[in-house]
């Protein structure tokens, strides 16, 4: 079977100004839109990393960092925000009506709370409009933001969320929320601008539900993925000596390996053999991937506990020359 | 352990993050307690394909199936029987429309709008309502001896806590009266708190959609009741002495803590948590620690391979290190369950996931 190639350098698709990062729960998608963003900020640029999560992952990734929906500076050149949807909410209404008094009572009433959760489509037209404003925001003739990196929530809401503005159109022709949409769509539509990126681990479900949110995508709305980041790729530790080490993974004796490790072989067989064995698990999911017909970028699996430690490890991988 | 708990409990809810294998150890409880000599239920909501085709579950429906000949085809004893059955949202949902709805006219006209439509797929909130009135119809239609319920893969794991109460709290007849009333304007006072609220909602959405939501809340109003009522029933479930929570989680640090938090806020809810399950646990090899070597991307081969093989060892040092200090942590008894050399989809290696539950000791 020909085998997709996996680059490990991020191309242009990562160095557009907003970069929409989607993914299933639990494939590392926080973390690698985090990585992407301190890569930004690294290179001198402004950076705003955006989570939109109720347990946000940003005070793991970062130390002495604590995500809130206020914008906060968390090293140099790089800013983030818990876009959470009720603060949202207050301010657009205190930006959109000029009704700051009333807006609080209005946006605390429970009621309203409750509501917002069965209008559809408020979940996605509040945080894509506060990306929207953050993108237009300028200093002096520069923009405030050379780059905003959003982890976007998980693929079904991300799905709702790139349907949002034709949707909106459907409904509404005129007014402020047929406005917002267009500008949305005006957004989501410019590729010179926006990468969708989606992040996936090489593993039945989260490929299948990546092929799933891009074939919807693609079908359903006029906009198009610029990138599939695969997360945690094991690495290909035989490489031009596989078959050696196969033979010897398989226990065939090998006299360089054997007097390398002497007395701990046997533990050193275990253990590659397992991590060989997930690598080639692996490569059938990133078949089908392949299948895709998005550029697919590689994140190695970083052999780290703490989440901080994978962060920079991360980068550094993404750095690299 | 896991063979006790199975024995004293009538229901298990197996909760926790996305992505740490719940589903695969729901499986694994389920054939503990069948092989136990139980009549089991697993109710679970899309299992992984090759998980579902190892457990004979392909293409099966919101009804119970019965899977017991194919494991006992696929070498498994089991002096029980194990049922499976997937979890529909908006057939569960339907149901209950169905059951609640005082005239045909009224279900017709639930079913038929628009924003129900939105709300049984959309809200938030809706999966976990369902599979806990999934539940408890289930549990208490008396027909198994034990139930283990896959709880949704959503990325909060309380979430499956409170979708009752948030939906609960939406159907709360109070509030939706306002709405009610808002069509006929009856009344002062209070409406008028509500008059700048629907002015601001008429704005931001456009009226169709209010209109659609006072629609619903009319022909919605008669079904209220016995709806708040099972929400009601089904979170008191939760806290009976035959229900006990399984909470599962990955070795990572921050995955621990999660789990960490979710059971002691279960606790704090007097919610039983029977057992801290711990998937995919690295276990180390060797006595100490490792020095990681320089050799990341050597080009000789023995090179990365004591790089690879340290930085694994280390890994499970590190996990185990975690683990550790969760268990001090907790009342709970915290369960290993070690990294399967064997492909966990598939019936061996449900079976020596199985194995390795009943295997790991009180600790």
């Amino acid at each position: 079977m020909v085998q997709p190639s996996l680059q490990t350098r991020l191309g242009p698709a990562f160095d557009r100004r907003f970069l929409f990062v989607t993914g299933k729960g639990g494939v590392g998608k926080s973390l690698v839109s985090a990585a992407l963003a301190v890569r930004s900020a690294q290179r001198g640029q402004r950076t705003l990393w955006v989570e939109m999560s109720e347990s946000p992952r940003g005070g793991y990734l970062f130390e002495d960092f604590r995500p809130q929906y206020d914008l906060v500076p968390v090293r140099d050149h790089l800013w983030a925000m818990n876009l959470r949807l009720q603060p949202a909410i207050e301010e657009y209404l205190s930006v959109a009506f000029k009704v700051p008094l009333v807006t609080r009572m209005i946006a605390r009433n429970s009621l309203f709370q409750i509501l917002t959760g069965a209008l559809p489509g408020l979940d996605s037209l509040i945080p894509l409009g506060k990306i929207w404003y953050e993108l237009g925001r300028t200093r002096g003739r520069r923009p405030y933001w050379d780059r905003i990196v959003l982890d976007a929530p998980a693929t079904g809401h991300a799905l709702a969320m790139l349907r949002f503005p034709a949707a909106a159109l459907d409904m509404v022709k005129s007014g402020n929320v047929a406005d917002r949409s267009r500008e949305i769509d005006a957004i989501l539509g410019d590729e010179t601008l926006t990468s969708l990126i989606a992040v996936t681990t090489l593993e039945e479900l989260p490929a299948d539900e990546t092929g799933e949110l891009i074939g919807r995508v693609h079908e359903e709305t006029p906009y198009r993925f610029a990138a599939v980041v695969c997360n945690s790729v094991f690495p290909e530790i035989g490489r031009d000596a596989q078959s050696r080490f196969d033979g010897w993974l398989q226990g065939r004796p090998d006299a360089g390996i054997d007097e390398r490790f002497s007395a701990a072989a046997d533990k050193v067989r275990k253990r590659l053999k397992w991590l060989e064995a997930r690598r080639q698990d692996q490569q059938r999911w990133l078949a089908q991937l392949g299948a895709l017909d998005v550029p697919l970028t590689r994140a190695p699996w970083i052999p780290a506990t703490r989440e901080a430690d994978v962060l920079s490890a991360l980068v550094e991988e993404f750095s690299r020359p | 352990m896991i063979d006790a708990l199975v024995e004293q409990q009538r229901i298990l809810i197996v909760g926790g993050s996305g992505g740490v294998g719940k589903t695969s150890i729901s499986a694994a409880l389920g054939i503990a307690a069948a092989q136990a000599g139980h009549k089991t239920l697993v109710l679970t909501i899309d299992p992984a394909r090759r998980l579902a085709a190892a457990l004979g579950l392909d293409g099966i429906g919101p009804e119970a199936v019965d899977i017991t000949p194919g494991l006992t085809e696929q070498g498994l004893e089991v002096p029980g029987e194990l049922h499976a059955m997937m979890l529909d949202v908006q057939n569960t949902l339907d149901r209950a429309v169905e059951r609640y709805a005082p005239s045909p006219r009224r279900r017709d006209q639930i079913l038929a709008n628009r924003l129900y439509r939105n709300i049984s797929t959309r809200l938030s909130g809706s999966q976990e309502y369902a599979s806990m009135q999934r539940l408890y119809e289930i549990a208490t239609s008396g027909e198994y001896d034990r139930i283990v319920l896959d709880t949704p893969p959503t990325t909060h794991a309380l979430d499956f806590l409170t979708a009752p109460e948030r939906l609960k709290a939406f159907f709360d007849s109070s509030l939706i009266k306002v709405f009610i009333n808002f069509g006929g304007r009856a009344g002062r006072g209070l409406f008028r708190v509500s008059d700048v609220l629907f002015k601001a909602l008429n704005r931001l959405t456009g009226a169709n959609v209010i209109r659609d939501i006072g629609d619903f809340f009319q022909v919605a109003e008669s079904i209220l009741e016995p709806f708040s009522e099972q929400a009601e029933q089904a979170q008191a479930l939760l806290r009976r002495p035959e229900t006990s929570f399984v909470v599962v989680t990955g070795p990572y640090p921050h995955q621990l803590d999660d789990a960490r938090e979710f059971q002691s806020k279960l606790s704090g809810m007097r919610i039983r948590v029977g057992a801290m399950v711990v998937n995919r646990w690295f276990v180390p090899l060797q006595s100490g620690k490792p020095d990681l070597p320089d050799a990341v991307a050597s080009a000789e081969l023995e090179d990365r391979m004591a790089y690879w093989a340290s930085a694994l060892e280390c890994q499970a040092h590190e996990q185990t290190a975690a683990i550790d200090q969760l268990e001090q942590r907790t009342e709970v008894p915290v369960i290993r369950v070690p990294e399967l050399e064997t492909d966990i989809h598939s019936i061996e290696g449900l079976k020596e996931l199985k194995a390795r539950l009943s295997a790991a000791s009180w600790s």
